[in-house]
């Protein structure tokens, strides 16, 4: 044990098993509430939500695994947690047709009540490596790295109604996710994409697409031609209708990662950290707007001037259209993209004035410094920011970015004193 | 002493344990909010019982009568035309499920069916013991009545629907079937029988605006007529003439103006609250020409006439200059501070050098000092006296070619009349036709004549209507057309479903299935 003792600074193995409960929505859920809206004929009453008396907590089982070590003199650490989250009866509010709903609550529409659903795994690991790599009078380094990986799946539902996550403005009305036995949550929904139409001996043999003919521009100004987007047909039943929608993305990472390295020389410091995010991706609905070409008047990206004529028949972007609902711009999988990336995510440098300097004013220590957050971003995604999180906090639309304002580049000088 | 002390301290901890097991039960855990007003102790009494169909008048309406309302029925019918983006589709029937506009008013008439559901199968359980027999039954006869209405827009717009009488019986297994459209037929007629039991002849004091039972006479007279049930549509009409509850007004104008909300030709309208997006009329907002006429910074013109119907105004036809602008005229009602409102020359929504009247009633000071932006607080029709006169007509014309049938006559000649044109010494179903789409012109009604008649003869009519623009400026005499004529299939007469809706519910792609109406 001797040898071992000399690398080994400390060793520990830990195993944890807690339950905890979450109830973390709105208050009076098992009853029905009225809302009071005005009317011309005097106040109203509208039934504001349907109530579940039978409404729980939501109960997260969780196992977690974990070892950390400390070796070399304490010059490298590391803690290494696996864990398996079981959330059972999870609190969701169930995403009902409109047609059992209807309309906003504003306007009398009858809100969906929350229900314990079924059950949900989370297993993953996370790792933290921390090295201390160089510790000399005039120089030291050390340096944290976090990874974290989790495989996310429905394991029950105790509904038979299908989670499909709808997406509502001004300008779409569409499913967006869908969230099934097996898979994960939150999966985006939408129809897949063959190309751009282009030929036109082949295009009457083609399956027709949402109830429209195959006529040229002079014929009709509403059917499917030439420079249009082809969906696949996924159920192959020779026609392209809402059956044909299907999963085209997933919002949650293989893995995400935090780096942290910091310096020292003599009386300088820096540190750089990096985080970042692999294998997710994103439902980039903004786009809808931003390249579109189905509104006149509307800025559009320079980039979808590359649209479809007959001049221009190796176009990225489908011929223009007018209409919000225009079968070009439905949800589909042009609208889905790589989410990865890496973020230099604060970087800062500082200088610590000499000690004799400072002593004459009774400071013990000044350092200056001054960071920038969120200085750079190297990732292949066309929106604003990766960093997308989830639609209005909800699981279900988890990495749809809808224009999130995205993060500001923040340069911060500082002085820190000590006396 | 000690051991009584102890003994008492055992026995205190037993009451304490008996009392929080006891609170532990459903008054302690389910406690009612206070700030707030549940199910549980609402319909307390006359006066609330009264006031719970209130809702069922305004804000569920709202999605429906802000766009979706005049675009699938004036677009597509031909009345109007809109470059906008949102219901540009309804131009020409291309609208898919994914429409916005399409989304919010089905979502609307569903609102209006669950508010409705909610009070059938709240109300009596749960109202108190001191409140009237006829106070309840006249409010369930109300909510009978505007299920009924929202169910006749959602048949003929979309054809099969299902049937829910019970919004809390679907929320385990939401993925119910359609079901057929005579089935929903029957069924709103069921429910407007049953306002007609139920509910009082007239109205009055509180209860003006809200409907009765000669309201529920006149909608079943016109669903009758839909299912081209001539008996039941005379008989009904006839009951509600011969009432002499509803009259028409002698001016055609006066019915678009708020001093004249809930006059005597109303027989069911929308009665809005001009406090708010939400609960007001917007149709104002989106029709009128410009800012100047509203006051409220609305104002967006993206409605107009098409070439269309304005030629199909007879010369004289006092009917127009309240449905539609045109340069120069003068409206005294609107901007009335100021002397009135004068139509620019160069007028032009939409391409169609003439802009929307209809439902356009000027600044909160033109309605009396209520309204907001978006939120003007005329009335929307659903029904009145005029569509009556001309229903009960028509089901006195039947199948006949032709009609000299003095009843008829005079119905129909009223309404003509009343637009200062001469009246017709025998009637055939083209007069018919032509007089409800002028006289309820803008009123979300004429697209639905086009669907439940013959339907090549409607896609014949439809061909032949002038649905283009107005070549810009300068303007030439005669003007020159971009001419637009389209020729709709079959299928276009019912609207895609929504597409969220389709995604949740693959029974929206199979075929309707009978509904079981029960032993009632």
């Amino acid at each position: 044990m001797q040898g071992f003792n000399d690398y080994v600074d400390e060793l520990t193995f830990k195993v944890g098993y807690g339950l905890t409960g979450n109830q973390d929505i709105g208050n009076f859920l098992y009853s029905s509430n009225l809302n009071a809206i005005a009317t011309g004929l005097g106040r109203g009453f509208a039934v504001g939500n349907i109530s579940n008396p039978d409404l729980q907590w939501e109960e997260q089982r969780q196992l977690n695994l974990g070892v950390s070590f400390s070796l070399f003199n304490n010059h490298l650490s590391a803690n290494v947690e696996a864990y398996n989250k079981i959330s059972d009866k999870f609190l969701f509010q169930l995403p009902l047709p409109s047609y059992l709903t209807g309309g906003p609550g504003y306007q009398g529409g009858v809100s969906a009540p929350f229900v314990n659903l079924g059950e949900i795994q989370n297993r993953g690991i996370e790792a933290t490596l921390e090295v201390n790599g160089i510790q000399k009078k005039d120089f030291s380094w050390n340096s944290t790295l976090t990874f974290s990986s989790f495989e996310n799946e429905v394991q029950a539902l105790d509904s038979r109604v299908d989670i499909t996550e709808t997406f509502s403005t001004g300008f779409i009305n569409s499913p967006i996710t869908r969230t099934v036995l097996g898979k994960p949550v939150g999966l985006f929904f939408g129809y897949k994409v063959k190309g751009i139409f282009n030929d036109e001996s082949t295009i009457q043999d083609q399956p027709k697409q949402f109830g429209t003919e195959f006529l040229s521009r002079d014929e009709s100004t509403t059917d499917t031609w030439l420079g249009d987007i082809q969906y696949e047909d996924v159920n192959g039943d020779e026609v392209i209708n809402e059956n044909d929608r299907t999963f085209i993305g997933n919002p949650h990472p293989d893995f995400t990662f935090g780096f942290r390295n910091s310096f020292a020389y003599k009386n300088i410091n820096l540190s750089v950290f990096l985080q970042g995010s692999y294998g997710n991706e994103i439902l980039n609905l903004s786009r809808i707007l931003t390249t579109g070409l189905n509104r006149p008047y509307r800025n559009q990206l320079a980039e979808a001037e590359d649209y479809w004529t007959p001049d221009n028949r190796d176009a990225e972007f489908p011929r223009p259209r007018p209409g919000d609902d225009n079968p070009n711009i439905k949800v589909s999988e042009r609208y889905v993209e790589d989410g990865s990336y890496l973020r230099v995510k604060n970087l800062k440098l500082g200088y610590t004035l000499p000690g004799e300097f400072t002593e004459q004013f009774n400071i013990s220590r000044l350092n200056i410094y001054g960071s920038v957050q969120n200085l750079a971003t190297i990732s292949g995604y066309s929106g604003y920011d990766p960093d997308v999180g989830s639609f209005n906090q909800s699981a279900t639309r988890t990495g749809v970015d809808f224009g999130r304002y995205p993060q500001a580049r923040i340069f911060t000088l500082g002085l820190n004193v000590d006396f | 002493m000690k051991s009584f002390k102890n003994r008492l301290g055992f026995i205190t901890g037993i009451v304490v344990l008996a009392v929080i097991l006891t609170s532990c039960g459903d008054s302690f855990l389910n406690t009612k909010p206070k700030d707030s007003i549940s199910l549980s102790n609402f319909y307390a009494s006359n006066a609330q019982v009264e006031a719970s169909t209130n809702i069922l008048y305004d804000a569920p309406w709202f999605g429906w009568n802000n766009k979706a309302s005049w675009s699938i029925t004036e677009m597509q019918a031909g009345n109007g035309r809109s470059y906008s983006n949102d219901v540009v589709s309804f131009n020409d029937f291309s609208t898919q499920g994914d429409n916005p506009v399409i989304g919010s008013g089905w979502a609307s008439l569903w609102t209006v069916i669950a508010q409705s559901n909610a009070l059938i199968n709240n109300l009596p359980q749960r109202v108190a013991s001191e409140v009237d027999q006829s106070t309840i039954d006249n409010a369930l006869g109300e909510a009978h009545l505007m299920r009924a209405a929202a169910y006749f827009y959602l048949v003929r717009t979309w054809g099969p629907v299902p049937i829910i009488t019970n919004n809390l019986d679907h929320v385990e297994d939401p993925a119910i079937p359609l079901n057929r459209v005579q089935d929903i037929y029957q069924f709103m007629r069921n429910d407007l029988q049953f306002c007609i039991d139920n509910c009082v002849d007239i109205a009055s004091g509180l209860n003006t605006g809200h409907v009765t039972s000669g309201s529920a006479k006149a909608m079943l007279a016109k669903v009758a007529l839909y299912q081209e049930d001539y008996d039941t549509a005379r008989q009904m009409s006839e009951e509600v003439i011969n009432s002499g509850q509803f009259q028409l007004l002698e001016d055609y104008s006066a019915l678009f103006k708020v001093e004249n909300n809930n006059n005597l030709e109303t027989i069911i309208a929308l009665q809005w609250a001009g406090d708010s997006y939400g609960v007001g009329n917007s149709i104002q907002a989106s029709w009128a020409y410009n800012n100047e006429i509203t006051g409220t910074g609305d104002g967006y013109s993206v409605l107009g006439p098409t070439i269309d119907i304005q030629r199909a105004y007879e010369s004289g036809d006092q009917r127009r200059k309240p449905s539609i602008m045109l340069g120069g005229a003068h409206y005294p009602g609107i901007l009335s501070d100021d002397g009135g409102y004068t139509v620019p020359e160069d007028v032009n929504a939409q391409g169609t050098n003439a802009a929307m009247k209809k439902y356009v009633v000027g600044t909160p000071t033109d309605q009396g000092g209520a309204g907001a932006a978006q939120a003007s607080v005329i009335n929307t029709y659903i029904l009145r006296y005029a569509d009556l006169l001309l229903i009960h007509a028509e089901s006195i014309l039947a199948n006949s070619q032709s009609t000299s049938d003095p009843a008829a006559l005079e119905s129909f000649n009223k309404v003509r009349e009343r637009a200062g044109l001469q009246g017709k010494t025998s009637i055939t179903m083209d007069d018919i036709l032509h007089e409800r789409r002028i006289e309820l012109a803008f009123e979300s009604d004429y697209w639905y004549d086009l669907g439940r008649i013959d339907r090549s003869k409607a896609i014949e009519m439809i061909s032949n209507q002038e649905r283009g623009t107005f070549a810009n400026t300068p303007r030439e005499d005669p003007p020159v057309i971009n001419s637009i004529m389209l020729n709709p299939s079959a299928e276009d007469f019912l609207l895609p479903y929504p597409s969220p809706v389709v995604a949740v519910n693959d029974n929206f792609t199979k075929d309707p299935v009978p509904y079981y109406f029960g032993d009632e």
